[in-house]
């Protein structure tokens, strides 16, 4: 596989990823990004082993009567990308508020 | 908070529709994860919040065709070019839709309203008249009933006790029958004071027959349902929850009914159980040989055995009815049985609506489809010019085709996403939910019938234009956009409008007829004052009211207190209220005159009433005098008939003094003549009447107080209540209703129905009007220069309105004609549906027509004097 070219916005939401937004509609929260650019770009990027994503237990949200959630993480690969991504775009990093806990 | 049902299922709609473009194999997942957002979107932030965020998705659905940029080049030959081609038109469509809002929108609109009502009704069709009932194996469910030989055309009535008994007994089509009977229980175990529960006494083999079994506890057995059996009641899931908490361990505790302990043996699965407004279920716990056969009574229905059917039944039961007529000739004489299937049954008042209903929004949609037909061809006449530049610099024909093509399947889709809100909007106006319906109507189905309608309609009126523009000569379709327009083309329009005005005449005569019988029906004579008369049903339990005397004590004094409320000016009791549902009819004889052969000949509905009903309820006296106090016990027994029994029975008139019996050994005097009543059907006409004096032939336990009140304003629900409780505190009025209020309710299908066609009626005007008004303001431009020429020339502006009215007028005729041929054939399809109405009826035709007449003409004059306005230097300047 030829090694992923990251985009502007691309950066974003794995910087997004990064600090902790799981869920794609608090991505776009944090990237400040709609959600016709980011969810395209976390499906592009799942595909090519960035990001995975995994299903909340069906039995716990039920539970709470809601609908289950999809939760994205970065890979080690998503970690890598966001570094050279982070060198790209110097500013990049300063413009998100201090990492969530 | 869970987010508000109705924004929540039209954004899932929403995302549903955009869902259709996302590859098959990862299409649940995405629209689980949008529509979880999204919920959640609704419950943390804002309606606004999820609406911009829904934004999103039809971007999301299209990127997820493609395979990722950066991966692997595609193999050479792969899709990804006509992919990308396809998304440049998609792209391309959508701008040019845009650039035309008003056609866009237009077209939007009336794809929409077409779409959504007929998705809507399919949806109602499909899950009311087409979809199982909600128990095991329902189609095999079969209403059976007994009839009477006077019962002239009503085959649905109830059968007695001993002859249910011997159906069930000698039947081998059934697998399982029962008999039923409505009942309001009260209920006083409560904290919060006596309630009365809709409920049904039942045989013991009732649920096995229906196809449900209790979810906590057992079933009734055999043993249950015995004279002196310990009183048992199963109860539903709502009633568990609702006044028992929910509690597991309900079975065996003790509910007091109608003053009678019973011990809970089970409570029902939470779904639709039957009767479907019943919450409690006691067994019968009567012997059929000790019962009358001439009661006639009982509800009843039995479930096939599988693979029997419904006619070798019928044929059975006809078998055994007819068995029982010789073994029993007094009672049983002319009797005969009819069986239907359980869902006709339960749908027997909506089916016929639906049909009508979905073939208007048939027509409505075809009225819609000629329109946008017609809008289209105008649309690809104007673009010729383009689409040949488009050829000329190289374009494929494919690539054009392609291009108009997916214009068209651009406004498929969101106007069938439209459609789907309005269907969502309207698919419980048609018919209400049928009480055994628990979920949405709309389902995948009904999205699926909406696209499949908006892609058939678009597309096939895209394509023929697209097809036309291909095929030409390039050079051909240059030249001819620079010229007028070709005849044949105008009168391929002209027909389309014409069409479409016949198809609204249909619509509107329908309208027309339907008003007109809604107007007669609520213009019927009642016979008795509706408007201030009120009625509180009251049930006396035999435990604390074991005689009549107790009951007609009780009665008598709450009908004393009554009229000590302020503004009460008349009261008194009956046991069948008109319009309540309740009925009963008994055979008599006639003193003097010979036994008719048959007992059923002599047969009229009784009512036992005090002195005080006939003045509450308004109905008039013709002749002789009205029940009094007076006729108790001990004085000589009367009774007061109606008009149409004097008719029937008395045709010479000399009734007053004559004597008839009801009750074996007792004769009753005539002693007045009152007016007839409506007593459940406003259709149905005038039926004998006796009216029996409850001092003297005893009160049943269901009882209804009619008062009649000063003026209308007055509230005495309220104020019964309280005299109800100050007499028996453990006693529940189980509902107080207007005489209005009841009458109205029975006029509910036909308003419903009114008011639909109505609708459709106004929009195949309005769309039919929006036709003729594009085609005649087209022809006006087009005959621009030479309107311009008449004018330079001398016409007249009076003139030249006089032309362009004529030619648009010329198609409103032609489809005037053809509409009234075919509503005129088309009317009897109405059928029950109107009421004192010819369904030819000339004068409605002939309204509908100057209303349609009228709207064209409209349509029609502003092009006209637009056309009149034009400035002959100009225009030949010009040219």
């Amino acid at each position: 596989m030829t090694k992923p070219r990251i985009t502007y916005p691309g950066a974003c939401v794995l910087q997004a990823v990064s600090r902790g937004c799981r869920y794609g509609f608090d991505v776009m929260d944090f990237a400040g990004l709609p959600s016709g650019t980011v969810y395209p770009i976390l499906r592009r990027y799942e595909i090519l082993g960035l990001l995975e994503s995994d299903w909340e237990e069906t039995d716990g949200a039920h539970r709470q009567g809601r609908p289950r959630r999809r939760y994205y993480k970065l890979t080690a690969a998503g970690e890598a990308a966001l570094g050279t991504a982070a060198e790209r775009f110097a500013l990049h990093q300063r413009m998100f508020a201090p990492e969530r806990v | 908070m869970a987010p508000r049902p109705w924004t929540y299922r039209s954004l899932a709609l929403y995302l549903g529709v955009w869902s259709t473009l996302v590859p098959h194999a990862l299409r649940a997942r995405w629209l689980e994860e949008w529509r979880s957002e999204t919920w959640h979107t609704l419950q943390d932030k804002s309606t606004f919040a999820a609406l911009r965020r829904v934004l999103g998705a039809p971007r999301d659905a299209v990127w997820s065709r493609r395979p990722p940029r950066n991966s692997t080049p595609p193999p050479p030959g792969s899709p990804r070019k006509g992919l990308d081609a396809l998304m440049q038109d998609f792209r391309y469509a959508v701008r040019s839709l845009r650039r035309r809002p008003t056609f866009t929108l237009t077209a939007l609109l009336m794809l929409a309203a077409g779409i959504g009502s007929t998705a809507a009704l399919f949806g109602t069709i499909k899950s009311t008249l087409l979809e199982a009932l909600p128990w095991d194996d329902a189609d095999r469910l079969v209403a059976i009933y007994e009839n009477r030989p006077h019962q002239e055309g009503r085959d649905r009535n109830t059968a007695s006790l001993p002859d249910f008994h011997d159906w069930a007994t000698r039947t081998t089509s059934f697998e399982a029958m029962s008999a039923y009977m409505y009942t309001r229980f009260a209920y006083t175990s409560g904290s919060s004071g006596p309630m009365s529960l809709a409920g049904s006494q039942i045989g013991w083999r009732f649920f096995r027959a229906l196809g449900m079994q209790p979810a906590i506890g057992r079933d009734f057995a055999a043993s249950d349902d015995v004279p002196g059996a310990p009183p048992a009641a199963i109860i539903s899931h709502g009633l568990w929850q609702e006044l028992l908490g929910g509690n597991p361990t309900v079975i065996g505790t003790e509910i007091v009914l109608n003053e009678v302990p019973h011990t809970v043996v089970g409570v029902l699965p939470d779904m639709p159980a039957f009767p479907f407004e019943a919450r409690l279920w006691t067994p019968l716990r009567l012997d059929p040989g000790e019962m009358s056969r001439g009661s006639h009574r009982y509800d009843v229905f039995g479930r096939l055995k599988e693979g029997v059917s419904l006619a070798t039944a019928r044929a059975e039961l006809d078998a055994i009815a007819h068995d029982l007529e010789t073994e029993y000739p007094e009672s049983n004489e002319g009797h005969y049985t009819s069986a239907y299937l359980f869902r006709d049954e339960l749908t027997l008042g909506v089916r016929n609506t639906l049909w009508i209903v979905l073939g208007l929004a048939g027509i409505v949609l075809l009225i819609v489809c000629t329109n946008i037909a017609n809008m289209q061809l105008a649309n690809a006449l104007d673009r010729q010019r383009e689409i040949a530049v488009r050829l000329a610099i190289g374009a494929t024909n494919s690539r054009v085709i392609a291009m108009v093509l997916i214009e068209s399947v651009v406004l498929a889709v969101a106007s069938s996403a439209l459609g789907l809100l309005v269907a969502y909007a309207t698919i419980d106006v048609v018919v209400p939910p049928q009480a055994w319906q628990t979920g949405s109507t709309i389902d995948a189905s009904v999205f699926g019938v909406a696209l499949a309608l908006a892609l058939l309609t678009s597309v096939l009126f895209g394509l023929a234009p697209a097809l036309r523009l291909a095929r030409g000569d390039v050079f051909d379709a240059i030249r001819a956009a620079s010229r007028s327009l070709g005849g044949r083309r105008a009168g391929l329009r002209g027909v389309l409008v014409a069409s479409e005005v016949a198809m609204a005449v249909v619509l509107i005569v329908g309208a027309g007829l339907l008003l007109r019988s809604l107007l007669a029906l609520s213009a019927v004579d009642l016979g008795f004052g509706e408007q201030d008369a009120i009625g509180a049903q009251i049930n006396l339990p035999a435990a604390s009211y074991p005689e009549p005397e107790h009951r007609r004590v009780f009665l008598q004094q709450l009908v004393e207190a009554s009229l000590a409320i302020p503004g009460v000016t008349a009261a008194g009791t009956t046991d069948t209220l008109p319009f309540s549902g309740s009925r009963s009819s008994s055979n008599f004889r006639i003193e003097g005159r010979e036994q008719p052969d048959n007992d059923d000949d002599y047969s009229s509905d009784r009512h036992i009433v005090t002195p005080g009903y006939l003045g509450a309820m308004g109905i008039d006296l013709q002749r002789g005098r009205q029940l009094l106090a007076t006729d108790t016990a001990n004085a000589e027994s009367v009774v007061v008939v109606n008009d149409e029994f004097a008719a029937r029975f008395f045709p010479d008139g000399d009734l007053l003094g004559a004597r008839i019996s009801v009750w074996d050994d007792t004769w009753q005097r005539i002693v007045g003549v009152v007016g007839s009543v409506r007593h459940d059907d406003l259709r149905e006409g005038a039926r004998p009447e006796m009216y029996f004096p409850a001092a003297q032939v005893g009160v049943r336990g269901s009882a209804w107080l009619v008062m009649r009140r000063a003026n209308s304003q007055l509230d005495v629900g309220a104020a019964i209540r309280e005299k109800v409780a100050q007499f028996d505190a453990g006693l529940p009025v189980a509902r107080v209703v207007t005489m209005r209020s009841l009458v109205d309710r029975s006029l509910r299908s036909t308003r419903r129905l009114t008011r639909i066609v109505s609708a459709f009626g106004t929009l195949a005007v309005v769309i039919a009007a929006m036709g003729l008004y594009g085609v005649i303001s087209y022809a006006v431009g087009q005959r621009q220069q030479e309107i311009g020429l008449r004018l330079a020339l001398g016409s007249t502006a009076r003139e030249v309105v006089g032309l362009v009215v004529r030619q648009g007028m010329t198609l409103v005729g032609a489809g005037l004609l053809v509409g009234i041929g075919v509503a005129v054939a088309a009317g009897p399809l109405l059928g029950d549906a109107l009421y004192g109405i010819a369904p030819n009826d000339m004068a409605s035709v002939a309204s509908a027509a100057a209303l349609l007449g009228f709207v064209a003409l409209l349509a029609t004059l502003v092009p006209a004097l637009r056309a009149a306005r034009v400035d002959p230097a100009e225009t030949l300047r010009t040219q």
